[in-house]
């Protein structure tokens, strides 16, 4: 028989002893206490509201945005959308579901928009699960599973859904591209027409020259000045699935014979700009990709390609050689994968080629 | 032999795992993405994953890497699918970082003021991080920062003038 000593050493208690005492000093030192409920019902930013289900004080609740010292506090009046719902896949309650958006509103794509109406989250849709008065609420404890969910293709009650957001081993769900509200679509643009994409690039366009003039390097504005190759934006795969167009300036000029290009000389400079669009239909800058051939014995394992990475915010991501060099090493791996006679050059979809 | 399991690990090594991992779901350790690294969220950003590269950059940010705060200032800025935009929170990470002397931090801040983007609009604050920035030598921010002065009254220029020295000071 093992002795109390033994007990309170053994594997089994220490790790308990050890979190308990980190429970009590987290909450010695956040000071926090439990409000009595009517002096909770009377507090404005109080989200533990009788009418709430989603009551998101629950100790259990890692965003608790009662919690004074947390930044992800949703009811600080400077911060209209709570970033702690992004980070939470499976957060009913995101305020920030309906409003997510990007950049440039006035270049938005209307058959996007109309189509995100159906958005599960906007706050109009009887199935927003942040509606209290909501029948269909996912969070009333009562309610183990959502009776909306079979019109709900991500319904995280679904267990035995494939496509279920919120299974923990599935961060990343193969409904993603079409679910408007998925927090884990990434990479790549919705899908555009030609003719929206055209029109698109010609509303965003100015914007973009803008934003990558922030970053003062004279190629990130004068690469509107070079000749483009491509007959409008098409999605590059190879770029994030964003939407590009190609440009080059007189020394690459030769771009223009595609797979025929040749080695290209020292000065050819080649440019794509970029943009991304949500399931909404709304746009955001994306950044400018900038590759220049330096002279022979700049960097033999690029071929003697600079890269530059330039964001919408003027920041330079990194450049071959320079500062950040290391930001930019994938480029290098990337564009090396090319047959040798295109000279670490990709081409653009034959279709999108100006002839 | 006593105190070692059948797979060789012992008792006293299973404890200390125990601990770290206690200790990790308390907050008390860093998790494995504070480890993260400003490049691998570069490459997360240009391969479209945004929502990876905010996860990759937002430690770093936490930790004080004004070139993280920067980026994921520009990520929010824009928003992006992965990434809802977020123009308080994209302003509040160029402060941090225009505080800690950042030129590019200062210009967008400046310029968030300037066009009341996630902040309320106020020129005289614009005008004093538009001239940190252009004192830094960025080119861009010392066009805009013309710009704008020659909208504005000589006191608002003066009172300009004198938050950037604050700001400057406190650098």
């Amino acid at each position: 028989m093992r002795s109390k000593k033994n007990l309170l050493l053994s594997t089994t208690m220490i790790p308990m002893i050890v979190l308990g005492g980190v429970v009590a000093g987290g909450m010695a030192l956040t000071g926090q206490t439990v409000l009595p409920a009517a002096q909770a019902a009377s507090n404005p930013c109080n989200p533990c509201a009788a009418a709430n289900p989603c009551n998101p004080c629950a100790a259990a609740n890692p965003c608790n945005p009662c919690a004074a010292a947390n930044p992800c506090n949703p009811c600080a009046a400077a911060n209209p959308c709570n970033p702690c719902a992004a980070a939470n896949p499976c957060n009913p309650c995101n305020p920030c579901a309906a409003g997510g958006g990007a950049s440039v509103t006035a270049c938005a794509v209307p058959r996007l928009r109309t189509a995100a109406l159906a958005n599960p989250c906007a706050a109009a849709n009887p199935c927003n699960p942040c509606a209290a008065a909501n029948p269909c609420n996912p969070c009333a404890a009562a309610n183990p599973c959502n009776p909306c969910a079979a019109a709900n293709p991500c319904n995280p009650c679904a267990a035995a859904n494939p496509c279920n957001p919120c299974a923990a081993v599935n961060p990343c769900n193969p409904c993603a591209a079409a679910n408007p509200c998925n927090p884990c679509a990434a990479g790549g643009s919705a899908e555009l027409t030609d003719a929206e994409a055209l029109k698109v690039y010609d509303c965003l366009f100015p914007t973009m020259k803008a934003a990558y003039a922030k970053s003062d390097k004279g190629d990130a504005s004068g690469y509107s000045n070079w000749r483009r190759y491509s007959i409008q934006a098409y999605v590059s795969a190879t770029h994030g699935g964003r939407y590009v167009q190609n440009f080059a300036n007189a020394s690459a000029k030769a771009y223009g014979n595609y797979e025929n290009a040749g080695t290209f000389p020292a000065g050819a400079k080649l440019g794509k700009d970029s943009f991304m669009v949500n399931a909404k239909g709304d746009v955001s800058v994306g950044p400018l990709f900038l590759m220049e051939k330096m002279p022979a014995g700049f960097n033999p394992d690029s071929d003697n390609w600079r890269y530059t990475l330039v964001m919408p915010n003027g920041a330079v991501a990194g450049t071959t050689n320079g500062e950040g060099s290391a930001n930019v090493q994938f480029c290098i791996g990337c564009h090396m994968a090319v047959t040798p006679e295109q000279d670490s050059v990709m081409l653009l979809p034959e279709e999108y080629r100006v002839r | 032999m006593p105190g070692r399991s059948r797979t060789g690990c012992s008792s006293d090594r299973r404890g200390v795992l125990w601990l770290v991992t206690l200790l990790a779901a308390s907050g008390l350790v860093p998790g494995q993405s504070a480890f993260a690294g400003f490049a691998e969220g570069v490459a997360a950003y240009d391969g479209g994953d945004l929502r990876a590269a905010y996860e990759e950059w937002l430690p770093l940010a936490e930790a004080g890497d004004n070139r993280a705060r920067v980026a994921l200032a520009g990520l929010l800025e824009s928003g992006a699918p992965g990434v809802p935009r977020d123009m308080a929170t994209a302003a509040r990470w160029y402060q941090r970082a225009a505080l800690d002397g950042d030129a590019i931090a200062q210009m967008n801040l400046g310029e968030l003021y300037a066009r009341g983007a996630g902040v309320p609009r106020d020129p005289v604050r614009a005008l004093a991080w538009l001239s940190l920035a252009a004192a830094q030598g960025r080119r861009w921010a010392a066009r805009r920062h013309a710009a704008l002065a020659d909208r504005l009254t000589s006191e608002q220029r003066a009172a300009a003038a004198a938050l950037a020295e604050t700001w400057r000071r406190k650098n």
